[in-house]
């Protein structure tokens, strides 16, 4: 359904690579920011057991 | 990897019917996108109740792991707010409602595209789907510069399902709990948190 009603608005299909690329930006940076989060907190589990 | 192709090809079929006009527009005004986003959360309720045996394990977690969704949460904001500065035609709502799918590119992608129009829903499908092909691709790489939980956290809301198998390879068997974890608490927060930012 998406894809219909984006393929049926000419001004979107016109900026499709606009889009493509803000999406881009935004799963790199989301992903990037949550592993370095990451590893801030595997710093202080590292050399624990996962669970009791 | 298959399941974020095969909806890749459907929205691109979708995308293709929708430019030579194949289907009338008119198909477009019956809202079907809001009975297939009932559905949708129906099953996500279903996926989340059906496994109570799964609250008895996170109880023995180390309790520092109960933080890992947060940490999911928070640096995925972070990173998304900063990419914000860039994006002229986006306000800060717009952006944090597209990382809050953390992954969970056809519950995100509808949601927004209910509240905030086909645009930003756009956008949501192929930012999702992108974060979960990068985190396929690049486990390996970010268990080796920044620890095992890295994969786990990049996953998202997907480390249940998609994520998981690499997951287990990369981090290990030990860390098949903090996935499951880290999955069913972040599917649970996701229509939350894209809501809230769709309100805003």
């Amino acid at each position: 359904m998406l894809g219909l009603e984006v393929g049926a608005n000419d001004a979107i299909i016109r900026q499709f690579g606009t889009l493509g690329l803000e999406a881009f930006l935004l799963a790199f940076a989301g992903t990037l920011g949550s592993v370095v989060f990451a590893g801030l907190l595997w710093l202080t589990v590292r050399d624990k057991p996962v669970s009791k | 990897m298959k399941g974020s192709l095969i909806i890749l090809s459907f929205f691109a079929i979708g995308l293709l019917l929708g430019i030579s006009r194949f289907f009338p527009v008119e198909v477009l005004n019956y809202n079907i996108s809001f009975y297939v986003l009932c559905g949708l959360m129906f099953s996500v309720g279903i996926s989340i109740g059906n496994d109570p045996s799964s609250f008895r394990q996170f109880r023995n977690l180390n309790p520092r792991l109960i933080f890992l969704p947060l940490m999911t949460i928070l640096g995925t904001w972070l990173g998304v707010l900063a990419v914000s500065f860039f994006l002229k035609n986006r306000t800060m709502a717009d952006c944090l409602a597209v990382g809050s799918g953390f992954g969970y590119y056809s519950l995100s992608s509808i949601l927004i595209t209910q509240c905030k129009g086909v645009e930003l829903g756009t956008i949501a499908l192929l930012s999702n789907i992108m974060r979960e092909v990068m985190t396929l691709l690049f486990a390996p790489w970010m268990v080796r510069y920044f620890g095992k939980l890295a994969p786990i956290c990049a996953g998202g809301a997907t480390t249940m399902d998609t994520t998981f198998p690499i997951i287990i390879r990369t981090s290990g068997k030990d860390y098949a709990i903090v996935s499951i974890y880290q999955g069913f608490i972040m599917d649970f927060t996701v229509p939350f948190l894209v809501t809230f930012f769709c309100s805003l």
